[in-house]
């Protein structure tokens, strides 16, 4: 703790110190943000975030820029309160770098490709930030290298080098658990009596009970091998910007591809056997293929976004077992085996993608509407869900007040079953400027649903919440 | 037939009268509001409510031709940065600083208060009138020429009639008044301080109301830079980001 106040006092001395050099420009904002569980009054997040940017642009050639986070952010299932001071972006960018109209940025940076709003299947080269799970689009800043060409005003040729990898930000207090990478026991398990002899199929519903799952995390050591690259090109036809991309790298969230099964205990009265799972997670490496367009038609904005996935080989659960004959103290001769699990196949890639619109009515209504097939965390095409989204804004009081009393959207997770798989959800907001810097946002986040869906085991989380935003 | 030969009769009258026709006025009109080739400007937006309260804005906005424009706010911090790109046929970008990407902007949104203030984007559009409206009337007033306008019957836009003000001496317009589809004034613009600057004639200061929502939005002009040779590189999306 003593070294993040020291970490913090060096930060705040620096950008003090800066501040007083000759060009050097700071702005930031201050950001109070609350929620609350409206059925039991339990804090759900709490968080004071102090956002310190600083730069300064060398006679248009260069510009460094950085944003440093300073947070103290409180949780209900945390013993004490974090404090985190973060830098979130340090990147310098050269224009004309080279030759004319080749622009270079070096240094921990946001990447943000896609057209579509908030929610982008092409944006895969930061990983996912989902610390805070309804902060949708928020990535990690990663180190990299980035060149972007433009060969006219209405072309753009972007080439992207990470050569350090990053893990996704897993979301943390109640949503720890929301997208941990599952694991099941197959349906059945062979068992054979001795060598040779055919196999007897069991079901694993015969008392098996997981007391405890360990999962160790296999990161990918940090060499050239392990580096991603990306390529990117975007071209203007007929007032509707189009852009294909390509990229190789790891993905962040990680699989489960080795389990070691331990027997715990087996207690014979109850017929049950309690076991302990130790489950090795590994990270994917996939090769993406993107397309995205954004255009305007007859006054109505569209845009859609699309990204194959390809997992770079076939990615398999192996189950390890433990000896029977050691439990029992002698040579039974019995050979347990639970089969492998396919997670993802090679020969077998999914699209996710997002299709969206939205319209500005004369009486200043504000209507944005998006259908995506998979979200962030989703993967292999039988993971895929529907989302059709919505969101209804306007300004009154001479745009001191933004009303959005319909936010939200509906989550299908099965047609064939409608009924029992599905997540509603409903966000209105509504914020006051009180004056040009202030912002105060108050709103709800209210779910329902059936089934087995992410955002439908967030139903107990249903909250109110309070959010002011101070810019300077 | 009646109603053309009496059109016809006071069209030419009025051409005697003033010696030109409805056409010619707003031509010149146009000539002299978009002579410069380019222009950088820096601009104090006063928005004022309903009460009388005001909120300041400064911004910064180049311009080149009559289709093409970057506008910037400078401040206040909330909105530092924030850049709007305009382009020909409707193309627009918005930059927002926190968004970290351009994004296109619907053009439905140009029937909207420009950044909150009481220009709407097509207020703010630098393309000539001569491309969106036909020059309806012209008569003589004193010093002044009185031009009504009506919209192109292609151009999609909100007011129905223009009736502007402008003075003979340098044919700049003093005060534009925009009326809704049901013939109602709805907005007001009145150039409060028209000066020359070099060659050419320009409103460093100027105020719209809205006359629906009693709301008004000052502009002043700080600093004001004509002809400096603006390449097109300036109106790119590298350039909206870069900054």
């Amino acid at each position: 703790m003593k070294k993040y106040g020291l970490l913090t006092s060096f930060i705040f001395y620096f950008i003090y110190t800066s501040s007083q050099s000759d060009g050097i420009q700071w702005k930031g904002y201050l950001l109070p943000d609350y929620r609350i569980n409206y059925n039991n009054g339990e804090w759900l997040w709490n968080e004071n975030r102090l956002s310190l940017q600083f730069g300064k642009t060398f006679e248009e050639r260069a510009k460094i820029t950085t944003d440093i986070w300073v947070r103290t952010l409180g949780l209900p299932n945390e013993q004490q309160w974090i404090k985190i001071p973060e830098i979130r972006e340090a990147k310098i960018e050269i224009f004309d770098f080279l030759f004319p109209k080749l622009d270079l940025s070096i240094g921990k940076q946001r990447i943000k490709w896609g057209t579509a709003d908030k929610i982008n299947p092409t944006d895969n080269l930061n990983p996912h930030d989902l610390e805070d799970i309804w902060d949708f689009g928020r990535h990690k800043p990663s180190d990299a290298i980035w060149f972007k060409y433009y060969p006219s005003d209405k072309s753009k040729l972007e080439a992207v080098f990470l050569p350090l990898f990053q893990s996704i930000q897993m979301p943390i207090g109640v949503y720890s658990n929301l997208l941990m990478p599952k694991f099941s026991f197959p349906d059945s398990f062979s068992v054979s009596p001795k060598p040779g002899y055919p196999p007897l199929q069991l079901p694993n519903k015969i008392g098996i009970i997981v007391n405890n799952i360990a999962t160790n995390y296999l990161y990918p050591t940090l060499n050239i091998k392990n580096s991603s690259f990306a390529f990117r090109a975007s071209q203007q036809i007929f007032e509707i910007d189009f852009s294909a991309s390509y990229n190789y790298g790891y993905d962040g969230i990680p699989i489960p591809t080795k389990a070691f099964v331990e027997i715990d205990s087996i207690n014979f009265l109850q017929k049950r056997t309690y076991i302990n799972v130790t489950a090795l997670l590994d990270y994917p490496k996939f090769h993406r293929i993107g397309f995205d367009f954004t255009g305007n038609i007859k006054g109505i904005g569209i845009w859609g976004e699309a990204c194959l996935a390809i997992p770079d080989k076939n990615y398999i659960l192996k189950t390890y077992t433990p000896d029977i004959n050691q439990i029992l103290g002698f040579d039974a001769g019995i050979i347990t085996e639970v089969p492998d699990s396919i997670i993802f196949e090679k020969n077998k890639p999914w699209i996710k993608y997002v299709l969206g619109s939205d319209y500005t009515f004369k009486n200043g209504i504000y209507a944005n509407i998006q259908y995506l097939h998979g979200f962030l965390h989703e993967r292999g095409s039988k993971e895929l869900n529907d989302y059709y989204l919505i969101r209804i804004e306007k300004n009154i009081f001479d745009n001191k007040i933004k009303i959005s009393p319909i936010s939200g959207g509906i989550v299908i997770n099965n047609y064939k079953d409608l009924n029992e798989n599905y997540t509603f959800m409903l966000l209105p907001e509504f914020t006051y400027f009180p004056n040009g810097n202030t912002e105060l946002t108050i709103g709800a986040k209210i779910i329902d649903g059936k089934g087995q869906g992410t955002f439908n085991s967030l139903k107990k989380y249903d909250e109110v919440f309070a959010r002011i935003k101070y810019s300077f | 037939m009646k109603t053309t030969i009496l059109i016809s009769v006071f069209m030419f009258l009025a051409f005697l009268l003033n010696g030109q026709t409805a056409t010619e006025v707003l031509k010149k009109m146009d000539d002299v509001i978009y002579a410069p080739k380019d222009q950088t400007v820096s601009i104090k937006i006063t928005i004022f409510d309903k009460s009388g309260k005001s909120s300041v804005r400064e911004a910064h906005t180049i311009q080149k031709g009559n289709d093409k424009r970057l506008f910037r706010f400078v401040s206040p911090a909330s909105q530092a940065g924030i850049g709007i790109l305009s382009l020909p046929n409707d193309v627009m970008y918005l930059y927002m600083p926190a968004y970290e990407k351009e994004r296109r902007i619907a053009s439905s949104a140009k029937n909207q208060g420009f950044a909150g203030t009481d220009f709407s984007y097509d207020d703010m559009e630098s393309k000539s009138y001569a491309l969106k409206y036909d020059a309806i009337s012209v008569k003589s007033d004193g010093n002044d020429f009185i031009l009504e306008l009506k919209p192109k019957p292609e151009n999609k836009i909100e007011y129905s009639k223009l009736i502007i003000t402008l003075g003979k001496e340098n044919y700049y317009p003093k005060k534009v008044q925009y009326f809704d589809k049901a013939n109602n004034q709805i907005k007001e613009l009145n150039n409060q301080r028209i000066e020359k600057k070099g060659n050419y004639w320009v409103a460093t200061l100027f105020e719209m109301k809205d006359l629906r929502k009693g709301t008004k939005t000052q502009m002043e002009f700080t600093s004001v830079k004509y002809d400096s040779g603006l390449s097109d590189d300036e109106f790119t999306v590298r350039k909206l980001i870069q900054k």
